[in-house]
């Protein structure tokens, strides 16, 4: 699995999530990428918290939207008016609304799932281009500093409670937050040491297995930008119109040529399962 | 709240010109045949300069811009920015067929609001449509204009597109039928259906009916298709005059993308059934 094509699939389902408000054509980006993300993800990765938090977030946006907008012309309840905000009539228009957004925001957060479930941190840094791969590198290193500093502080609270010390409130902030960021400066003074040691900036970054496109990569990599360019094409040239609910809800239309394009994003499902399987 | 603001002052800045281009003849709609104290008219002016007007007898001494688009039976959407903003109209005639949740699209056309007072000439007003008030003889205009001002105004306003019809009889005859209703009035359009399906079934750019099935807005008059009972004036009086020429019907789906989506969904459900039972446990 190349990284650069899973990160090409990511921005062709992103663009299809994001761009299109038709329920039709986010209901099979997210499908397609829920295929994708329990195709390509590790087998020690864990998916459920992904998938519940995601439930919850899709719950949240109905239900905020059904509460917010008072909107549509198909009534279902009401709240008192007396009620700031969320008082007013409950309508069916505002539900779907709510239930589009829903998919659309589950679609997104799952384009990007499998670049953090099937990917190594170093992947997605050596799939930069190579002008962008030293910033990268910086900012990553940073970022895993957050983890780390975390771990640290779980450390040095725990024994110091061990030793008898106090742990909680701002007088013990002192003893605790001096030791955590001194294990942090060490730990980056290692790092930096470990990347000396590794000849880091002294050349291209070699690997001892060189990787290269295999057909199921270039597959999902055409297929992806097929997809991505439908996509922008038929937003461009009025193929895919917006779709609102209000003021009753009306079936969308629904072209061929985004269905297609949906569907080319369910191709690593089909190469790279196929190619793992022949691995 | 920040959209509508912005668009009634948009609405001030690029209607202007509009204004001036109107003629200063009064906007007048013959309402001979009511059978209320108290008339006022709607024109309705679609993007394609398409106008619709109806004519609408009331019992008050006014009725506010809201009740009295509701009351003249073309079909409508408003949203409700609340305080003194009020009902903001969204859609008139089914134009446009879909909007945003807010009502107003960042871009495009919206519902510009006119009002010419006692045969006056139009004038643009920058309140909602439920905070305007009306009495025996003013005229509610609505124009669909592009809202970022780059379009000329048209060149016609709908004000006198209606012509005048003739005077009724100064004294009936003893013969007489009873008070015209829409059914009877010889130039009137069933009120409670779009306009254009029966007043001016040649007109240009007139459409056919809405599809059977689909559903109706609601405070909107039903289609054609299952014609629906007058619709009534705060004042109880009956809508007693239309002329109409609506180009715009209702949205429908189409069946075959439909079809060509459930299977499509059927594909990705059956992938993902398949991966969730290949997937191993733990």
């Amino acid at each position: 699995m190349s990284p650069r094509c899973l990160a090409a699939w990511s921005a062709a389902a992103l663009t299809t999530a994001l761009v299109s408000t038709q329920p039709v054509y986010r209901l099979l980006t997210l499908l397609a990428a829920l295929n994708v993300v329990l195709a390509t993800a590790q087998p020690h990765r864990r998916l459920r918290p992904l998938l519940v938090a995601t439930t919850i977030a899709m719950a949240l946006a109905v239900v905020l939207n059904v509460l917010l907008s008072h909107t549509g012309d198909t009534d279902f309840a009401a709240l008192p008016s007396s009620i700031p905000v969320f008082g007013g009539r409950l309508t069916l228009e505002a539900t779907v609304y709510g239930a589009d957004a829903a998919v659309g925001l589950a679609g997104a957060v799952l384009a990007v799932a499998p670049l953090n479930l099937a990917l190594e941190p170093h992947d997605l840094v050596d799939a930069l281009p190579r002008a962008l791969q030293r910033t990268a590198m910086a900012a990553a290193a940073a970022l895993n500093l957050v983890p780390g500093i975390g771990r640290s502080y779980v450390a040095v609270r725990d024994a110091q409670r061990m030793r008898g010390l106090p742990v909680r409130g701002v007088r013990a902030l002192p003893d605790l937050l001096v030791p955590v960021a001194l294990s942090a400066m060490e730990d980056s003074l290692q790092l930096a040491e470990a990347m000396e040691a590794r000849a880091y900036g002294s050349g291209p970054r070699t690997h001892y297995r060189v990787r290269r496109l295999a057909a199921a990569d270039v597959a999902v990599l055409l297929a992806s930008m097929t997809a991505l360019l439908i996509t922008i094409g038929a937003r461009v040239s009025g193929g895919d119109d917006d779709w609102y609910p209000y003021p009753t809800v009306t079936a969308p239309a629904v072209s061929a040529l985004m269905l297609t394009a949906c569907l080319l994003l369910l191709t690593p499902v089909m190469a790279w399962r196929r190619s793992r399987s022949a691995a | 709240m920040r959209a509508l603001i912005t668009r009634l002052v948009l609405a001030a800045v690029t209607a202007a010109p509009a204004v001036a281009l109107l003629p200063t003849s009064p906007a007048r709609i013959d309402c001979a045949g009511a059978a209320a104290t108290h008339h006022a008219g709607v024109v309705v002016e679609h993007g394609n300069g398409s106008v619709l007007t109806r004519c609408v007898a009331f019992g008050g001494d006014s009725i506010t811009g809201y009740d009295l688009l509701k009351a003249s039976g073309i079909q409508s959407s408003t949203a409700d920015y609340g305080g003194s903003l009020g009902q903001a109209v969204c859609q008139i005639d089914y134009e446009p067929p879909s909007y945003p949740q807010s009502c107003f699209s960042s871009g495009g056309s919206y519902w510009a609001i006119f009002a010419a007072r006692q045969g006056g000439s139009w004038q643009l007003t920058s309140r909602g449509v439920s905070n305007m008030s009306f009495a025996d003889g003013d005229v509610e205009g609505f124009r669909y204009d592009d809202q970022g001002g780059s379009l000329p105004p048209p060149d016609r306003s709908a004000a006198g597109a209606c012509p005048p019809q003739p005077p009724p009889p100064s004294t009936p005859p003893q013969s007489a039928p009873p008070p015209p209703t829409p059914a009877q009035h010889p130039s009137s359009s069933t009120p409670g259906t779009p306009a254009g399906n029966t007043a001016a079934p040649a007109a240009p750019g007139a459409v056919a009916p809405p599809a059977a099935g689909t559903p109706p807005a609601s405070d909107a008059e039903a289609p054609s298709t299952t014609p629906a009972a007058p619709p009534s004036t705060p004042g109880g009086a009956p809508v007693v005059d239309a002329i109409a020429a609506s180009p715009v019907a209702p949205p429908s789906g189409n069946a075959g993308g439909w079809i060509s989506a459930s299977i499509a969904v059927a594909v990705m459900l059956s992938v993902l059934g398949w991966q969730v039972a290949r997937r191993p446990r733990g």
